[in-house]
Formats: structure tokens, C-alpha cells, sequence
């Protein structure tokens, strides 16, 4: 076997895939040749160095936030079956962060009137808030969850900042101030009337649509 | 929810050494390894417990890593490929820091192709059929693509 | 998600840097019924089916571009402007001919997207450019951020998105799921079975027939909506706005929910009832008015 084959096929000889005879040649070639053999512990160590690379890296931050945040929002295209859900169900099935799904509880609780389905079963051990005063702690508890996932997308997209072009990011500022406006009427309104089911479902929909915002923002910017 | 929480903080440090290596940039992995949990998350009714759940979400970021890539490359500065190694300068584990940092940046500088084959084939012990079977490659371009990597790699480390 | 070929692609043809050509003339033989995805920086993206089974390309590449990447097997090709560094400047325009069964998935930064005599699923999505898709395809998912999008298409299923710029969607039918954030939203014309339609500032147009059981859904904050039903639509109307103004030439007026709010809600059927329609906003005010 010349040096030049036996080069060749190193690498399935490291990784045991040759045959019984080829492997047999390849060794009595090494035992013979010292280039060779040198050139085989070459590349063992470069293979052994890769297994022995740590399995498990930490990133830099925690993406946990993030991806709640977007698993929270509704999916892309599944703004159709979206259509196809009650009301209720809706809730249950986009909210995912734990206290939004106590506000949907608390909200799916109050839904009545008209043209509006009654709510689905509660989700298993999330107890229908009865007390006024409890609801509005979940409800503000829910505004924290809805704000911290904001927060994280709005720190992801500052930092892509340098890619985008002065006009798309002054755009981009104007429509969430848009949103922020929209969330501040709408609470200003419940202040009026804490008691409405829509205002509540209204903040819930408009958070959850500055997160669909910046989500689509950072997808496209990507 | 809670519980997908706890699968995402089991596998992270996994998942993300996985993107990492294979993306070659931390900024990017970070996203592939967000992208790789919520599509788990969206895909976790077809999981049939037929392999471990670790098995199961590691392929899925392998392909989301190797699919995603392409397509996110494109639009964001190439420059960040070899020149932002930050990730690489933490620390990772106490282990081998020497060894391990000298070896990660060699690899972040390998043609992805290459990269590829050899993260799966030699860090994360994937056969040439199963990398062929992820990838779409065939199991003999995974062995070349292999052989050159490895080839690269010793040049690289001999630097 | 892209298919395994493409991943193949990217693991056995890194492309060859080339020299840099202006003009690109280019085809490539591709199935009738295939995929196409198309990635260029900026510029213009024309697309146009045709009864070739082959993929055509011309036009120029940008400045800074380094060769066009036409490659793929039949079930899959990539057209892709190559650069190094920052592509974002880098303005091409591509005409490009795919077979009309394809599915077509065009990727860009600031690029103007135009798509027609497409029949299979498209997709597209830009920041900056607008993006205007004409007949026919099955499907169509077209997202902008900074740009409008304008779908002309029969029946299927349209999911038109965009952050400042205006939806139009004319002539379409089947299922809808619409939404702005700033922009103008309207849907003109066709039938539809189901439509989502949202908007937080952006004022809502929807002119447009509603099948037997349709579901109509539209939700702005201060955007102000306009329905436009033709006559003898059966529905039933949920509508309810905080401090806009309700004006029903459907139905009954608008009353106050109650004495301790602002809220005014309206509940009325026509022709029996039948689809269901749901309006909500805060401030927006709303018009029910006859198709004419």
C-alpha cells in the first residue's frame, strides 16, 4: 500500500470503518512507515480533541424570557385557526406565561353578553379567582409578565439597532409608540370601568400585539 | 409551560454548545437555540417518546441551526463569522480552557459545510448516516466533507 | 422550514467566489411543481409563473454582489445574490420565471416584491419594500415591516402582515388574517368564510361578501372600522366601541352598555342571523353601512 492510500482511508481507520483486510493493511503499513504514523497521531489528537470539547455551553443570557415571550404570542399563520377558536379558548390556548393565564381565567370568568361564547374548562389547577381585588392582582401581576417579555425583545432589537436604516427604525419607534399610546388609553379607561371584561381582553390583545410586533421587527431585521 | 421551563433549563447548555458550533457566531446561536426551543415547543404533540426527548430536541437543532443559517447569513454582515468570537473568550467550562478555547476558534473558522459534519461526526458522535439522514447529504459527502475538516482543523491548530 | 435539500446545498456548495457580472441571463431546469426561494438584499424581486419547466433569471446585480447562486435539484432551487459584508446596499434587479405550480418563498431586506401567474403557496417577506402579489396562487403569506402589501388573488388563504405600511387586499375570498400596526387596512371585494382583521391605530375597510356561517373579526384600538355588507347578508353583529361613535345603517342604533361606562355596545341580526360578526375598539368610531 502506498503512503498516498493508506493517507486516504486514515480516517475511516480512526473511525472504524473499514475492513477486516483494509485495516489489516493499514496497520502493517504504520508499523512500518514513521511519515505515516505520525501523520495518524496528528489527526487522532485533532479527533480526540473535538470529543473531549465540553458537550454543554451556558449562553451569555438567559433566553428563557425570550422564548416564553414568543411562545406566548400567537403563531405566524395561525392567525386562521385562530378564527376557528372561541373566544375562550383563545386565551387558554395563546397565553402561555403563568400569569396570563390567571388573567384569562379572570377573564373568561367575566365574559358575557351576546355573540360570546362561555368559557372553556379552566386550566388544571389554576383556581377561578372570585375576590375583586384578587383579580386585579393577577390582572397587574399578567401587565409585569406581558412587560418583561416586552422588555427583553426591545433590548434584542436595540441591539440590531446599527443594521437597520434610519427611516425603518424611526418607523419602527413610531408604530410602538402607537401601541404604548393605545395601552395607556386603554388603561386609562379601565380606571373608569375596572370591571369591564373587554378593556381587560383589549390590554391583553394589545400587549400581545407589541410582542407579535417586535417579534415580526426582529424576524425580518434578522 | 412551567414544565417546558424546566426542559428548556435542562437542555439549554446543550443545545447551545450545539448552535454555537455549528453557526460559528454567538449572536446567531443565540437565536437558533431560541428558534430550536419554540419550535419544540410547537412540535412537542409530534414526539412520540420513541427516542429521548434529548435525541429528539437535539435533531431538531441541528436542523433548525443548518436551515436557519443559510437564509439568516444573507442579511446580516458576514463579517461577524470569524470576528466575533466573544463567545468563545468566556470561559466556559474550567475543565480545558485552553484546549477547548484553541479548538473553538479553529472550528469558527472552517467552511460551515465542513464545521458541520465535524461537530455532528466528531463533538457530538453522530454517525454518516444519521448526519445524512439529518442533513440531506449523502453519508459519502458527509465522510468527505469530514476528511476535510478534519484536514483544516490540524492546519489550523498547527498555526 | 426549508427542506433537507437545502441544508445539503449549504453543506456541499459553498458557493465559488466568481468574478462580478452585471447583466445575469440564467436557467435552470426545475419540476413543475417545485420550490423556488429567491434572496436578494434590495432592489426589485419579479416574479412571474410560466408553462416552462425551468427556472429563468435575468436582470442586474448590485453593485458589491458577487455572483448570482442559481443552483438546487428540480424539487428545489435557490436564487440567491452572493456578497460579503454588509448586503444591505446592494441593489439588484432580478426577473425571475418560475414553473406557475411552484411555490415560491422570496426572501429580502429592502427590496419591492412583485409575484404573479403564480398558482402554488407564496411567501414573501421584506422591511423595507412593498410587496404586491397578483393571481392566482393557493396561498399566499406576505409580511412587511416599514412597506405596504397588496394581494390581488382568488380564493385560498391570504395572511397579510405589516408594521407601518398600508394592506390592501382586493378580489380575494376563502380565509383572511390581516394586520397593521399604523397602516391602512382594507379588504375589497370576494367572499370570505373566515377574516381576522387587526390593526392598533391603522383604520379597517372591509367591503366584501360574507359566506353562510362566515366568521367576521375586527379589532383595532383607535383605528376607526368601516363594514360594507352586501345586501341580505345573514349575520349576527357583536359590536362594541368605548369612546368612538357607533353609526348602524344595518340595524338599531347603538346603546350604552350602562349607566357607569362609556362603553356603547350593539347587538342585531340581519337576514335571519346566520355568520357571525365581531367588532372592538376603544376609540375608533365604527360605520355598518350596504355594499352598494
Amino acid at each position: 500500500m502506498t503512503c498516498e492510500a493508506v493517507r486516504e482511508r486514515l480516517d475511516d481507520y480512526l473511525d472504524g470503518e473499514l475492513g477486516e483486510a483494509e485495516f489489516q493493511d493499514i496497520e502493517l503499513h504504520l508499523a512500518s512507515c514513521a511519515a505515516c504514523r505520525e501523520e495518524e497521531r496528528g489527526r487522532r489528537a485533532v479527533v480526540a480533541l473535538a470529543a473531549a470539547l465540553p458537550r454543554r455551553r451556558e449562553p451569555p443570557r438567559d433566553l428563557w424570557p425570550a422564548i416564553a415571550g414568543e411562545i406566548a404570542s400567537p403563531r405566524r399563520f395561525a392567525a386562521l385557526s385562530f378564527v376557528d377558536a372561541r373566544p375562550a379558548a383563545r386565551w387558554t390556548a395563546g397565553l402561555a406565561a403563568a400569569a396570563a393565564v390567571v388573567l384569562a381565567v379572570w377573564v373568561a370568568s367575566r365574559e358575557a353578553g351576546p355573540g360570546l361564547e362561555t368559557a372553556g374548562p379552566a386550566p388544571r389547577g389554576v383556581a377561578r379567582p372570585a375576590a375583586a381585588g384578587g383579580d386585579l392582582d393577577a390582572f397587574a401581576e399578567a401587565e409585569r409578565e406581558y412587560q418583561r417579555a416586552t422588555g427583553e425583545l426591545m433590548a434584542l432589537l436595540d441591539a440590531r439597532r446599527a443594521a437597520l436604516s434610519p427611516g425603518t427604525s424611526a418607523a419602527i419607534d413610531e408604530n410602538l409608540a402607537v401601541i404604548d399610546r393605545a395601552l395607556a388609553e386603554i388603561r386609562a379607561a379601565r380606571e373608569h370601568d375596572p370591571a369591564s371584561a373587554r378593556l381587560g381582553r383589549l390590554l391583553v390583545t394589545t400587549h400581545q400585539k407589541k410582542i407579535a410586533t417586535l417579534r415580526r421587527v426582529l424576524k425580518l431585521t434578522t | 409551560m412551567a414544565a417546558f421551563e424546566q426542559l428548556y433549563r435542562d437542555h439549554v447548555g446543550r443545545v447551545f454548545a450545539l448552535c454555537l458550533r455549528l453557526a460559528g457566531d454567538a449572536s446567531l446561536a443565540e437565536d437558533l437555540a431560541q428558534e430550536a426551543f419554540v419550535r419544540a415547543w410547537r412540535k412537542l404533540g409530534t414526539f412520540r417518546g420513541e427516542s429521548a426527548f434529548s435525541s429528539w430536541l437535539y435533531a431538531l437543532t441541528v436542523n433548525t441551526a443548518l436551515s436557519e443559517r443559510r437564509a439568516r447569513r444573507r442579511r446580516t454582515a458576514r463579517v461577524v463569522t470569524t470576528d466575533d468570537l466573544s463567545a468563545f473568550d468566556r470561559p466556559g467550562r474550567a475543565a480545558r480552557p485552553d484546549h477547548g478555547f484553541d479548538l473553538e476558534r479553529a472550528l469558527a473558522t472552517l467552511p460551515p459545510g465542513a464545521r458541520a459534519v465535524l461537530v455532528l461526526h466528531d463533538v457530538e458522535g453522530y454517525k454518516h448516516k444519521e448526519i445524512a439522514d439529518m442533513t440531506g447529504i449523502a453519508a459519502g459527502t458527509s465522510k468527505a466533507q469530514l476528511h476535510r475538516a478534519r484536514r483544516l482543523l490540524r492546519e489550523a491548530l498547527a498555526r | 422550514m426549508m427542506t433537507r435539500t437545502t441544508i445539503a446545498l449549504v453543506l456541499a456548495a459553498m458557493p465559488a467566489a466568481g468574478a462580478a457580472q452585471d447583466r445575469i441571463n440564467r436557467t435552470r431546469p426545475a419540476d413543475v411543481d417545485g420550490t423556488v426561494h429567491i434572496d436578494s438584499p434590495a432592489g426589485s424581486i419579479r416574479v412571474i409563473g410560466w408553462d416552462r419547466a425551468e427556472v429563468a433569471v435575468s436582470g442586474t446585480l448590485g453593485h458589491g454582489a458577487y455572483g448570482l447562486d442559481l443552483s438546487g435539484d428540480k424539487r428545489r432551487t435557490t436564487v440567491e445574490v452572493e456578497s460579503e459584508g454588509n448586503p444591505h446596499g446592494i441593489h439588484s434587479d432580478l426577473e425571475v420565471r418560475v414553473p406557475a405550480g411552484s411555490d415560491v418563498v422570496i426572501e429580502s431586506y429592502g427590496a419591492s416584491i412583485s409575484v404573479s401567474e403564480v398558482k402554488g403557496t407564496v411567501t414573501a417577506e421584506t422591511v423595507n419594500g412593498d410587496i404586491r402579489v397578483g393571481e392566482a396562487p393557493r396561498e399566499v403569506r406576505a409580511e412587511s415591516v416599514n412597506g405596504g402589501v397588496t394581494v390581488s388573488a382568488r380564493g385560498g388563504r391570504v395572511q397579510a402582515e405589516s408594521v407601518n405600511g398600508a394592506v390592501t387586499v382586493r378580489g380575494a375570498g376563502g380565509e383572511i388574517g390581516a394586520s397593521t400596526v399604523n397602516g391602512p387596512l382594507s379588504v375589497t371585494g370576494g367572499t370570505f368564510a373566515r377574516a381576522r382583521l387587526e390593526t392598533v391605530n391603522g383604520r379597517v375597510l372591509f367591503e366584501a361578501g360574507l359566506a353562510r356561517g362566515a366568521s367576521l373579526e375586527v379589532e383595532t384600538v383607535n383605528g376607526a372600522v368601516e363594514l360594507a355588507l352586501p345586501a341580505g347578508t345573514a349575520a349576527d353583529f357583536a359590536v362594541t366601541t368605548f369612546s368612538g361613535d357607533i353609526r348602524n345603517e344595518l340595524g338599531p342604533p347603538a346603546r350604552r352598555a350602562s349607566r357607569h361606562t362609556t362603553e356603547k355596545e350593539l347587538t342585531f341580526s340581519t337576514g335571519g342571523g346566520g355568520a357571525s360578526v365581531r367588532v372592538e375598539t376603544l376609540s375608533g368610531g365604527i360605520v355598518l353601512r350596504r355594499h352598494q
